[in-house]
């Protein structure tokens, strides 16, 4: 049969030297092994070995957490790939859009693919936080994570907003100008705030390059480390609460 | 439950995720398939299998590179990838109009396709590579390509002053000099014309109050009688440089007493000598001498005047001056006395010569016009009009400045406002996002709205402020052009190089010279070193070209024995000292490097030489098929019964040996002679002369004819 | 405390001498002392392959999305050339039209600080930790605050003519105000209100403005941000 031929290999496969140089652990087929396989990975140590079945019903989170994750990953992927195509000078900038239209082989697709994620990282950020909070999940113990959360939240806006002004398009240079307006707005350090954010009073070249750093280095790094904190919290702090059928209380469940 | 079973997964679960992986995939195919059957791939493929159906086939496909192709102008911050999918562009055995596009090649220009790409003249997206992107307007591109009509705009975005090429645009740029649009719209390149709309300041005297109703009311319709329909006295194919505004008939009457208000210079009547009104006053045929003096004195090179013959009426004469059919209907008699003396007293950039006249002269040709060039019906259908009242010349005051009449005429002491219009000299490179259309119903686009502009102001915006124009469509076509090449300061460095300036007139004449040209206008109608007028010859090189007592002969008495020619030299019955002085400035100044007069005049002809010239001029040449001696001879060229008073021999010289390097276009065709023969033939040309007063019919006005 | 005679009964507190523990239960308690609830399973494969299935099925839709729908790109930026309307990203025209309505540092700068101090200390105040419902206990005085509150936010919003903050304002406030004649046990969404806290109709109050504002901004704002209608 192919299935148990495949298997075979499979097994072959893992006896290898290298294999096991790499995974440590043999077949998860057992609970301790199915373990191994989650606190022996750097990556998934940060989620708990065993969950609560019922935390795993779509119906308990939507998954928004793991879906504003995943596109986190996702506008990662696009995002370099899309910095092979791009200068952040003036205009470069905007004719490296038209090259990414016209010419460069998927482009249209690559940058189509980045927008439609940015757009719907805000709107699953945003929702997840409204869920938590009907459920109660920002409630003791989960305080701290909740405030995670909200950073999350403002790194995610102000990762789209750095973003906005990259293609230097009309629509780029005046949402980015009535945005850092109303930040000079503020009183006290509300026209230092712009300077320093634009690098000048004006949005041009030297804006577009701290967006461009702050797009692509400063902002990423930063909300990667929140989102391990976030996520080993959800450990710490005792898993996903859940709902429990007797009272109407709701709890969060985050990845 | 078992310990084991906590590590179970449901088969329900792996099938969803086998599902759903086979789909991710799937998905993700999708893109790069529609990537390979992108547009301009096609198009290549349409153009390889095109090319094998010509007879050329192997020079195409040689000439073919596949994938995208494009021109990138740096310095001009250009990217044009048109030719991708136009391939054939610079391939000569596509140029006919049965190869299908995008493939057909473009007729040849001065700028080769190679080296200028497409979009710097058609405009158009030039870095995109699908058929609606490249050529229409989108959300990312505004400019769309310019159609073929206006194509001339482009040309004129960098060649800023007129060139050969592009007639269109030459008429435009013409047009909105002549109807002054710059006057109200700061424009690019575009100079207020000298001929403003007179000075208002003093038309009180000039003109009667109805007539200024009848102007305002219908200044490009004045319908007489007859009922014809008659333009300043009569019908002209020509508008007149005012447009009609929509004013009421109340404005109009307030305008109107205002303007009949404004006599700021009293004039004194002119006190004809008496000994000359007495022996002319009661001649009955005073009238037809007056006709008389008036074409003697070619008044219809610059005005025209109605001629009925038979049934049709035509306008004879010349366009530089108003048309004189109706005048006297329209201006008081005393006033065109004055005018007659002194143009420039009345307005001070009046194009009219300061004439010398004599009395009897004035007094006949204003009898003329006062008796002959009258039309009693003109004013029939002007409403009576009270005495003015204060009210109605505050409100006409009020009007002139609201209307934007003083953008044209001055009055003394009312001053206008500012850039009355907006401004248009980046109009031909604005957006359509930038253009207001409101709520009117024509194809949003950049041609649309400037001809909608023009031909009803008001389709755009109910409360423009913009006089109502009568174009021809072909007028309108190069009002367009010109407008659309006003595009603004070019966005870069390259493009800003490439503009070739508008060469600036240098010439103006000092010293004692300068009065005379200033006084008798030369400059109107002859050019001097690039700069006048194009209706008599260029005399650049006149020096060079006719003898010093030739020409004060006929500045006194200016003759042409070339019958052809309708418009002629007016006799400004010039005194000798300023005819002296033209002769001597033009000696000394308009002298051509190629002519060397003192050595020509020296030089001794034989007669011999002289008769063999006459020889080669009746005989091998044939001169006579254009040139008249005596009375035998053809019109084409100009009479050459007096050469001999009339020509340097060094100019002679030159002449027959390239006529066109002295003047550029001349239709005397360049033979190759020997140097004997010229100068055969020059000796022989400076024997014909002809003896008599200077008042007698003098031969030659005009070399250059042959340039006309 | 340790002298065994100065106490007849109860436990004692010193851990040392008497191993024994006492739980004290406030209110304020967290869920987790409840213990857990339902059954576990392992991380490996059960979470794993929901995140993939989640990440594939992510990634569906919106290659699907980008196949069809283009981001847009308008002309290269010009300073000169300001579009009218210039509006920010969509998340931010909530903002726009609040300063639309309010001097720029009210809306600008005051409302935003203020509702992420909310949203940072709102777990640090242990309010209602069991989710009582509003209208649970002091019926008669909380129904007066909330009229009362009600009442002059309505004022101040209708002196700043904020229309579009007016309408979901006044559509909660109603939904609130029904919610409190509900009888126990009526029908499911009348029984849904009345049992909600007052942290639920805060925040769904606060998501009811937001979302408006937000879609008013995005799609009912035109030139000089005049309203104009979308399908127009």
């Amino acid at each position: 049969m192919a299935t148990s031929s495949i298997d075979l290999a499979l097994n072959r496969l893992r006896e290898t030297r290298a294999w096991k140089s790499i995974f440590r652990r043999g077949p998860a087929r057992t609970n301790r092994t199915r373990s191994l396989a989650i606190f022996g990975n750097i990556f998934l140590h940060l989620m708990p070995v065993k969950v609560r079945e019922q935390s795993l019903r779509a119906r308990a989170t939507y998954y928004l957490g793991s879906f504003s994750f995943l596109l986190f990953l996702l506008l990662t992927v696009t995002g370099i790939l899309l910095m092979l195509y791009y200068h952040p000078a003036v205009p470069q900038a905007y004719l490296d859009m038209k090259d990414l239209r016209f010419v460069v082989s998927n482009g249209v697709f690559l940058r189509n693919l980045h927008r439609v994620g940015a757009h719907a990282m805000v709107i699953a950020v945003f929702w997840h936080m409204f869920h938590v909070f009907y459920r109660g999940g920002y409630r003791p113990p989960h305080e701290f994570n909740w405030v995670v959360g909200v950073v999350l939240m403002l790194l995610t806006l102000f990762l789209s907003y750095t973003g906005y002004l990259l293609p230097w398009d009309q629509l780029a240079f005046w949402a980015i100008t009535v945005g850092t307006n109303i930040i000079s707005a503020e009183p006290v350090l509300g026209h230092d705030v712009r300077f320093l954010l634009l690098g000048g009073n004006l949005v041009g070249e030297n804006a577009l390059l701290r967006f461009y750093v702050l797009h692509c280095v400063i902002l990423p790094l930063v909300a990667a480390m929140f989102i391990a904190v976030h996520f080993w919290r959800i450990q710490k702090d005792g898993g996903l609460t859940l709902r429990d059928d007797h009272e109407r209380e709701g709890h969060e469940r985050q990845d | 439950m078992t310990a084991e079973e906590m590590g179970k997964v449901s088969k329900r679960l792996r099938a969803t995720f086998a599902i759903a992986s086979v789909a991710f995939v799937a998905v993700l195919a999708v893109s790069p398939v529609k990537d390979y059957f992108q547009e301009w791939k096609r198009h290549e493929k349409d153009y390889v299998r095109y090319a094998q159906t010509r007879p050329d086939t192997k020079h195409l496909l040689a000439d073919f590179h596949s994938g995208i192709d494009q021109i990138w102008l740096p310095d001009m911050k250009v990217v044009d990838r048109c030719t991708t999918c136009h391939q054939g562009i610079t391939q000569a055995s596509l140029g006919d109009s049965s190869v299908p596009q995008p493939f057909r090649a473009h007729p040849v220009i001065p700028h080769p396709v190679k080296e200028w790409g497409c979009v710097v003249c058609h405009r158009g997206q030039g870095p995109a590579t699908e058929v609606a992107e490249a050529h229409e307007t989108t959300l990312a591109w505004e400019q769309p390509i310019l159609p073929t009509k206006y194509i001339q705009a482009s040309c004129g975005s960098c060649h800023r002053g007129d060139i050969p090429q592009t007639p269109q645009l030459n008429r435009g740029r013409q047009l909105l000099s002549e109807l002054n649009c710059a006057g109200c719209h700061r424009m690019q390149e575009i100079q207020r014309p000298a001929m403003l709309g007179p000075d208002l300041s003093n038309v009180g005297n000039k003109v009667t109050r109805e007539w200024i109703y009848k102007w305002l009311k219908e200044p490009h319709i004045v319908v007489d009688a007859s009922g014809n329909t008659v333009v300043d006295g009569y019908q002209t194919e020509e508008e007149p440089r005012m447009p009609q505004f929509r004013l009421t008939d109340q404005e109009i009457t307030a305008l109107s007493a205002y303007l009949s208000s404004l006599k700021s210079h009293p004039f004194e009547s002119y006190k004809f000598d008496p000994r000359v009104l007495a022996s002319l006053e009661k001649r009955p045929d005073l009238a037809e001498l007056g006709q008389e003096r008036f074409r003697q004195m070619f008044c219809t090179t610059c005005h025209s005047l109605a001629v009925t013959r038979g049934d049709e009426t035509k306008l004879i004469g010349g366009d530089i001056g108003p048309e004189l059919t109706k005048v006297a209907s329209k201006v008081n008699p005393d006033w065109l006395i004055t005018w007659l003396r002194d143009p420039q007293s009345y307005l001070s950039h009046a194009l009219m010569p300061r004439y010398q006249w004599s009395d009897e002269d004035l007094y006949k040709v204003t009898q003329y016009i006062n008796e002959k060039l009258t039309d009693p019906d003109l004013l029939s259908n002007v409403p009576q009009l009270e005495t003015p009242t204060p009210e109605d010349i505050q409100l006409g005051q009020r009007l002139f400045l609201e209307k934007g009449c003083g953008s044209c005429h001055v009055i003394e002491g009312v001053s206008p406002q500012k850039d009355f219009g907006p401004d248009l000299s980046s109009l031909g490179g604005k957006n359509v996002s930038q253009l207001e259309f409101g709520s009117a119903k024509f194809p949003r686009n950049i041609v649309s709205y400037i001809q909608a502009k023009i031909t009803d102001p008001l389709s755009v915006n109910t409360a423009a402020r913009m006089p109502q124009y009568r174009l021809t469509p072909a007028d309108l076509d190069a009002i367009t052009t010109a407008l659309l090449s006003m595009t603004g300061n070019p966005s870069s460095s390259g493009l800003e190089r490439l503009i070739v300036p508008r060469p600036r007139p240098g010439f103006r004449a000092a010293g004692a010279f300068g009065e005379v040209y200033e006084r008798y206008k030369c400059y109107v109608c002859h050019r001097f070193n690039g700069y006048g007028g194009t209706l008599a010859p260029d005399l650049s090189f006149e020096g060079s070209r006719a003898r010093r007592q030739w020409t004060i002969d006929f500045m006194k008495n200016p003759q042409t024995l070339r019958p052809t020619l309708i418009f002629r030299m007016p006799q400004f019955n010039m005194t000798d000292q300023e005819a002296a002085t033209i002769a001597d400035y033009l000696g000394m100044a308009s002298q051509s490097q190629f002519v060397n007069v003192a050595g020509g005049n020296l030089k001794q002809f034989a007669p011999e030489m002289a008769a063999m010239g006459k020889q080669l001029y009746e005989v091998k040449y044939q001169c006579q098929a254009c040139h008249t001696i005596g009375s035998s001879g053809g019109y084409v060229g100009p009479n050459l019964s007096n050469a001999g008073n009339w020509l340097n021999a060094s100019w002679i010289e030159q002449w027959l040996k390239n006529p066109q390097a002295l003047v550029p276009g001349a239709i005397e065709p360049r033979r190759t002679f020997t140097s004997e023969e010229i100068q055969a033939l020059t000796a022989y040309v400076l024997t014909l002369k002809q003896s008599g007063q200077p008042k007698a019919a003098i031969s030659g006005a005009a070399v250059t004819g042959g340039a006309k | 405390m340790s002298d065994k005679t100065n106490y007849e009964a109860g436990f004692g507190s010193n851990a040392l001498k008497d191993p024994q523990r006492v739980v004290f239960i406030t209110p304020k308690t967290s869920a987790k002392v409840k213990g857990d609830v339902g059954k576990k399973v392992m991380s490996y494969p059960n979470l794993l392959l929901r995140e993939a299935i989640a990440l594939e099925v992510m990634v569906i839709a919106l290659v699907i999305l980008s196949l069809f729908w283009d981001a847009p790109l308008e002309q290269l930026a010009n300073p000169l050339l300001t579009p009218n309307p210039a509006k920010a990203p969509w998340y931010f025209l909530g903002l726009q039209e609040l300063l639309h309505y309010f001097p720029p540092v009210v809306a600008g700068i005051l409302i935003p600080a203020l509702v992420i101090m909310a949203l940072v200390f709102i777990p640090y105040f242990n309010v209602n930790i069991k989710g009582e419902p509003f209208w649970a206990a002091n019926r008669t005085r909380r129904f007066l605050i909330f009229l009362v509150i009600t009442a002059s936010l309505l004022l101040f919003l209708v002196i700043f003519e904020a229309w579009s903050v007016i309408a979901p304002t006044v559509a909660i406030a109603i939904l609130a105000f029904v919610s409190y004649f509900a009888r126990v046990g009526g029908p499911r969404p009348a029984e849904f209100l009345r049992t909600r806290p007052i942290s639920w109709w805060v925040m769904t109050w606060f998501i009811a403005v937001a979302v408006t504002l937000t879609l008013v901004g995005t799609f009912f704002r035109g030139p000089g941000w005049s309203w104009v209608w979308p399908w127009r």
